[in-house]
Formats: C-alpha cells, sequence, structure tokens
C-alpha cells in the first residue's frame, strides 16, 4: 500500500521534473561524476508560502504540520541527480502525531521553567544570569534530542531511485557526544572550533546511510586553524570593546537594588562609552567576513573527506557567496520590518489624529498592530524559504560533484525499519531549517 | 551458513546472498563476501504471505528490505544460535485515524487548560513561600501599572494631602494577621483595583466613583481578600501554566505574541467563588468598623449603571467581576451592624483630598529593567 503510493507520487514528481527540465542542464553518467540538478522554482515557492501562512492563521498554527510536509515535497521534488529527482515520503500525520507525544514531555518542563522564571527578581543581576544560563543548559539539551531525531526522520524520509537514507546510532551516544564537545567549546570559548566540528561531522556522517552503503567521513581541523583565529580573535576583540563601553550601565543596574533598599531615587542611568563600543561594532562586519572564509575552507575540506562507499564528493565554495547570501537576506528583512514599523506608526497616528485612540483606549489598535507583528514574522519565515533556502540549494547545485556515481547502482534499501513518527521535539521546539 | 536472497521491497530487486551470525547479530552479505547489511536477529520476523507464496522475512512489516529463504528450518536454526527465539510474524498493523488523534488531541488540551491546570495551580500556589509570593508580585504589580496607564514608567498619585487620607482609610484595614503588602493609587480614568502578593493598586477612577469613602474602603477590602485567601497567587501560576500550554500548542508562529494574547483569553480573572469569598470578606472587614455593606452595593449598582455605557471594555474592573446584580443582592441581604460608627472613615475634606490624589504623580523610577 505505501509502496505504490510512493511509487505514484515519485512518478508525479518525476512528471512534474519533465515539465520544467528545459531550465536545467543535467550531466549524463558518462565520466562517472555527476552534479545535483537544483531547478527549483521560486514564483511557485512562494504561491506555496503565502497559501501554507493563510491556512496557518485560519487553524491558528495547526495546519503547520501539512504546511511543512507541502514545502518540503517541493524542495526535494526540485533536486535531481542523474534525471531523477528526491522524493521526500513523510507525511503531515506523522509530524502532528510526533508533536503530541513530545508535548508530553515539554509541557511539564516548559511550565516549570516558566514558573521559576516569574519568580526571578529582573532587578538582581546574578540570580538573572544563573536562571538564564540553565534555561539555556535545558534548551540545548532538548536542542541536540531534537536534532537526533529531525536527522533520522528527514534522512528516512528522503529518497532516490526508491532507496531511502537514514541514520543508525543510538540517541544516548549521539547525545553524550554532542554535548561532551559543545561542553569542550563553551570551556575554551570558541577557541578550538575547527576540531569540535571535524569530529562531530565525522560522527554524523559515519551514522547516516544511504540504503545498504554507510557513508564515512575522515575530515580533520588541519588548515582550518589560521582562518579560524583571525575569526576567533576578531570577535573576541569586539565582544570585549563592547562589553567595556556598555559596562557603566550595567554597574549602574546593579546598584538599583542598593539604592531601592535605602529608600533613595537612584542616580541618573549614566550614557555607555561610544568610542569603544563604535569600535566594538565595527568588528562585527570583519568577523562575518572572517567567518566565511573559515566556513568555505570547512564546506570544501570536510565535503572532500567524505565518501559513500566508492563515490566521492567535492565542493569548492565561494567565502562571497557564502556572505552574500545572508547580507541579502537580512537586507530583504530589515525592509518587511521597516514597511511594518512604517505601518504601525501610521496607523497610530491616525488614530490619534481622528480621536479615536481617547473613545476606545488600545483595543483596535492593539489588534491591528497585532496583526501587523504577526504579518511581518510571517514575511520573515517566507524571506527564509523563498530566498535563503532555494538560494543555498542552488549554491550545492552549482558546486557540489559527486564522482564515482555509477557505484550507486549495487545499493539497495536496508532493512532497518524507518522509524512511524515524526520529529515531533523539534517541531515543538521551533523549526530546525526547513 | 545459509543461502537467500535479498529483496529491495521497494525496487523487487533480488540479490543473492550468504547469511552469517557475527558478534551476535545476523550478517547478510554478497557471495563473494562484501558485507550488505546487519539485522538483529531478535527482530527478524516471518511477513504476511504474498502472491508467489515464498517465504519472506523482516525487521518489521513495513521495511524496505527483506530476506527470501526456501530453508525455513535452516534459518530458525541460525536465528536460535543467535539466542533468538522464534518470534511471531509481522502483522500488518492498525494505524488510529487521523481524526481520532485530532480529537483526542483538543479534547486534552482542553481538559489541561480548563481543568487539569487551574486544579494544580491551587493545589500548587499555597505551597510557594511568602517571600517568594511577595518578589513575583513586585513584577506583576509593576507591570500590571503600566499595562493600566499605558505607559513605560511606574509613575504613582502621591499629593500630599491625598497621601494622609490615604493611610487613615488603610488603618480601617487589618493590621495584623494578614499578609504585608503596599497600597498604592494610580490616574487612569476607568474603574478598577487590582491586587498581587505584597500590593493592592486602585485607581483614582474608582475612588471618584466610589459614593463614599466606605466604598472605596470596601473596594480596598475586597482586594485585600483576594490576597489573604491566595487568589492572586493561583491566579498567576494559572495564567504562566495555561499561557506555556497555548504557546506551546499553537506553534512558534508569531512566537510568544500569540501566546500571550491567546491566553488572555483563556484566562478569565478571577473565578465566581473567589469574587463572592472576597466579597464576604470585605462586608465582615466592614461590619467590623461598623459600617454597613450598602456602601459597597451602593457602588457596585453605580457601577452598573455605567457599564450599560460602556459595555464591552473588557478591561474594566466589573470585567472579570460575573453577576454583578447577584453580587448586589447578597451584599444588600446582609443585616446592618449593631453598634454602627459614629464617624464616616473619612472626613469629607479628607474624602476629597483622596479622590484627589492623583494632582501629583510621583517622579518615575529609573527605566530599570
Amino acid at each position: 500500500m505505501r509502496i505504490v503510493e510512493m511509487g505514484a507520487w515519485m512518478t508525479s514528481a518525476q512528471t512534474a521534473w519533465n515539465q520544467q527540465g528545459e531550465t536545467a542542464q543535467g550531466d549524463g553518467g558518462a565520466t562517472g561524476s555527476a552534479r545535483l540538478v537544483v531547478a527549483v522554482s521560486r514564483r511557485s515557492l512562494l504561491a506555496l508560502a503565502l497559501k501554507n501562512l493563510l491556512f496557518t492563521i485560519l487553524t491558528i498554527g495547526f495546519y503547520r504540520f501539512w504546511a511543512r510536509t507541502h514545502v518540503r515535497r517541493q524542495l526535494w521534488g526540485s533536486v535531481c541527480l542523474l534525471g531523477e529527482p528526491l522524493a521526500y515520503t513523510g507525511k503531515a500525520r506523522e509530524l502532528l502525531i510526533g508533536f503530541l507525544l513530545a508535548l508530553v514531555v515539554l509541557l511539564p518542563a516548559f511550565g516549570l521553567m516558566g514558573l521559576v522564571g516569574a519568580f526571578v527578581p529582573p532587578t538582581s543581576v546574578g540570580a538573572q544570569m544563573l536562571f538564564q544560563g540553565l534555561v539555556f543548559l535545558i534548551l540545548g539539551l532538548l536542542g541536540v534530542m531534537a536534532l537526533y531525531f529531525a536527522r533520522r526522520y528527514l534522512l528516512t524520509r528522503t529518497v532516490w531511485r526508491g532507496i531511502h537514507a537514514g541514520q543508525t546510532g543510538t540517541l544516548g551516544r549521539f547525545m553524550a557526544i554532542h554535548i561532551g564537545y559543545y561542553l569542550l567549546l563553551a570551556l575554551t570559548l570558541g577557541l578550538i572550533n575547527p576540531l569540535v566540528q571535524a569530529r562531530l561531522y565525522n560522527y554524523r556522517t559515519n551514522i547516516t546511510y544511504y540504503g545498504t552503503q554507510g557513508f564515512s567521513a575522515t575530515a580533520t581541523s588541519q588548515g582550518l586553524w589560521p582562518r579560524w583565529l583571525v575569526c576567533w580573535v576578531l570577535a573576541l576583540v569586539g565582544y570585549l570593546l563592547f562589553l567595556y563601553g556598555y559596562w557603566p550601565v550595567v554597574e549602574w543596574v546593579k546598584s538599583l537594588p542598593e539604592w531601592q533598599l535605602a529608600n533613595l531615587p537612584p542616580p541618573p542611568q549614566p550614557t555607555p562609552l561610544v568610542m569603544p563600543m563604535v569600535l566594538g561594532s565595527l568588528m562585527l562586519p570583519l568577523a562575518a567576513i572572517a567567518y566565511a572564509f573559515y566556513s568555505a575552507a570547512q564546506i570544501t575540506r570536510f565535503t572532500a573527506a567524505t565518501r559513500l562507499g566508492d563515490i566521492r564528493f567535492s565542493f569548492p565554495v565561494s567565502p562571497w557567496r557564502l556572505l552574500l547570501i545572508p547580507l541579502v537576506a537580512i537586507l530583504i528583512m530589515l525592509g518587511i520590518m521597516i514597511a511594518a514599523g512604517l505601518l504601525v506608526g501610521l496607523i497610530i497616528v491616525g488614530a490619534a489624529a481622528s480621536g479615536v485612540a481617547n473613545a476606545a483606549p488600545g483595543l483596535m489598535g492593539f489588534l491591528i498592530t497585532f496583526i501587523i507583528v504577526l504579518l511581518a514574522l510571517a514575511g520573515l519565515s517566507v524571506v527564509n524559504l523563498v530566498w535563503t533556502t532555494v538560494a543555498y540549494m542552488r549554491l550545492v547545485g552549482r558546486g557540489l560533484v559527486i564522482e564515482n556515481i555509477q557505484a550507486a547502482q549495487d545499493i539497495l534499501n536496508r532493512g532497518m525499519p524507518a522509524p512511524r513518527r515524526g520529529e515531533g521535539l523539534a517541531d515543538a521546539l521551533g523549526d530546525v531549517g526547513i | 551458513m545459509l543461502e537467500a536472497f535479498y529483496e529491495d521491497r521497494v525496487s523487487r530487486r533480488l540479490v543473492p546472498v550468504k547469511l552469517t551470525l557475527d558478534a551476535g547479530m545476523l550478517r547478510i552479505a554478497h557471495p563473494d563476501g562484501r558485507a550488505l547489511d546487519r539485522w538483529d536477529p531478535r527482530r527478524v520476523a516471518a511477513l504476511p504471505g504474498e502472491a508467489d507464496g515464498r517465504h519472506r522475512f523482516a525487521l518489521a512489516v513495513d521495511a524496505h528490505a527483506a530476506l527470501l529463504v526456501e530453508d525455513v528450518e535452516g534459518l530458525a536454526d541460525l536465528l536460535n544460535r543467535a539466542g533468538a527465539k522464534p518470534g511471531k510474524a509481522h502483522r500488518r498493523r492498525w494505524e488510529v485515524p487521523l481524526p481520532i488523534w485530532i480529537g483526542g488531541a483538543t479534547l486534552s488540551t482542553l481538559l489541561l487548560a480548563f481543568f487539569v491546570l487551574p486544579m494544580l495551580a491551587g493545589v500548587l500556589a499555597p505551597m510557594i513561600p511568602e517571600g517568594l509570593q511577595r518578589r513575583l508580585g513586585d513584577q506583576v504589580a509593576d507591570i500590571a501599572t503600566m499595562l493600566l496607564t499605558q505607559s513605560t514608567t511606574v509613575r504613582e498619585c502621591v499629593d500630599p494631602a491625598g497621601m494622609a487620607a490615604l493611610d487613615k482609610l488603610r488603618a480601617h484595614l487589618p493590621q495584623a494577621g494578614v499578609p504585608e503588602f503596599r497600597l498604592r493609587v494610580i490616574k487612569v480614568d476607568l474603574p478598577n483595583a487590582f491586587a498581587v502578593p505584597g500590593h493592592i493598586v486602585v485607581t483614582d477612577g474608582i475612588l471618584k466613583m466610589s459614593p463614599s469613602p466606605e466604598a472605596a474602603l470596601a473596594v480596598m477590602g475586597h482586594e485585600l481578600g483576594h490576597i489573604v485567601y491566595g487568589h492572586s497567587m493561583e491566579r498567576v501560576m494559572r495564567y504562566t501554566l495555561t499561557s506555556t500550554l497555548v504557546s506551546l500548542v499553537i506553534g512558534d508562529f508569531g512566537g510568544g505574541f500569540m501566546a500571550v494574547a491567546v491566553g488572555r483569553m483563556v484566562e478569565a480573572g478571577f473565578s465566581q467563588d473567589q469574587e463572592r469569598q472576597a466579597d464576604a470578606y470585605a462586608a465582615s472587614l466592614l461590619h467590623e468598623q461598623g459600617y454597613s455593606a450598602k456602601a459597597m452595593s451602593m457602588l457596585f449598582e453605580k457601577m452598573r449603571a455605567k457599564l450599560g455605557i460602556s459595555e464591552g471594555r473588557f478591561e474594566s474592573w466589573l470585567g472579570s467581576h460575573p453577576q454583578l446584580s447577584e453580587r448586589i443582592d447578597t451584599l444588600r441581604a446582609l443585616p446592618e451592624p449593631q453598634p454602627r460608627a459614629e464617624q464616616p472613615a473619612l472626613a469629607p475634606k479628607e474624602w476629597r483630598a483622596l479622590q484627589g490624589i492623583c494632582a501629583t504623580l510621583s517622579k518615575p523610577a529609573g527605566n530599570a529593567e
């Protein structure tokens, strides 16, 4: 039953692919190397995103499982290898059921955090930091857990030529390795990032399989250190400068409870030091550029260290392209935010001018502002999909070369059954990408 | 060693394989020895029969690969040696239909929001130590004040003559046996008042509407009643729990923004029982001082009359106070106090000063976060 459905779906994806195939240039398997052909249409994706947004609002959020499934189907189906599209075989009901089960774990945890948070006085800097740290830790634990389930779900629902990908390995080991390395990273203030990234990449790749063939990776941090150190120093100096400039304000906030206890009016808020803060802020774009150079090198080296049996990969990527994609996304999002802000401002001014504000305080204005902010936030997620995701997919399509692809012919489906439920936890915690 | 075929259930491709045991696992390899797959022998079981009548074994009924075995006994023997008991055949699973999932989820969410969480709040609230309750109250009081005054700073009414009158009125409230609290007036036209642990906040709107100082005293007594019975703590807990539920159920869409809005709708303020309790507390307070509970019912009647005009304002004090007429009747039915007080709670001049307490506002405290 399931197989028949899937076959039918794949045929329709194939037809869809053939219809829009003229925009793409697929490589044959003659030389044994191949590229992913990404033929994703931004226009149809935008239409889908808007339809999803409408239904999600109408169902106060419940449609999001169906929305996500439709988007994934379209994204997967727009990627072809040797003329055959990837297929996403996940179902919305799996996401819904997984989410409901995750709620059973999350509701008590979040309820407790909410209650404890309500008791932490905002004026006590120490208690606030302790609480924030604790929340961060719990969210980190849940996040790693969510990553495991999300990866497993997405891989087992990814099919090419009828063969399913997947993930082996246990949750306990996955969490132990990730949390161990992340703690190490935190203790060294991020200094050993290349090492941690390489080790985690190897672990995650080695538990990933495509049918009966497992992926393997032997990435090292070699050659990444100079680029990482430049990025790390720039970020650290920028942060320290910024903190130094803001320090008088921190001191002032810390002293507030004492004034309150003494029943005296507190002194006026001191102005932060401008020069260090400006200098610190200037470090940010520099650090971002350095990070793009580091990322590009990491992607290229890690990909080259990856194997799928006899199949090899290479992915040369330009750091400027890596930088350009998020930069454009930020500019579009800023535009949306400014437009929404202007609209809210206009409504408030308009209401004040017509005297409505005095007659019926707040409610109407609140409702309109609420809707505009909601739509602006939704706009950001649409940009994320239609611009950023598509741009990254095209980048992979342009750059990634798969060598010895003919070795894929020997691969069959694996006997390990796929999990029946969706990645619920990740969904409940927020989006994990797509 | 056993010979078999490995079947890809999707493509139906068949590959000859050799089965062996390797470290307790069933090793499936090509005839030339290259490994193909490894199965946990304890999970291997027969699949439901198919048209071709061949015996198939797999790890689950919906697995994407199966083993086609001629020598069924040989396989059973192999699995036995790995310590696996001969398992029952895999059965097709019955999947719970989607409407049942959605219905169950909706039902349990509603149960949680309207029964379980309020009950939980009622049980948990008295367990919170008083020091913590006060801290929480400090925060909520400031936030609620900012919401009501629609401003980003906390400013209260501090006209000196009015403050003196407020102190005098406060002296009528019980001084011992109740939790400590701060009493404040804020400048808001709407008749409103609220209580959180350690704080009673009254708007000058309700003072101006009160027909007598005893009515104002009753308002404060009513709010004190909420504090004494621990209603406000329960309410804060219920609110926190409910908004957590709502934000999780409707998802990250729109962030916590939507959660607050929906949480407000679900959260209906104090329950009717709690209101009656607070009313009774205020009435007995008035009686102890020798004042009639009618002072309170007169204020309610005035509000009911006004409510006719300004109906639909959910910020109104009355918004969360159900069945006003019933409460007026209850108060009217109470007996008059026996030795009536000789003096009103405040002299006329003091009463006017209290009603004008918002002539002077306190300087905003620094923008402490």
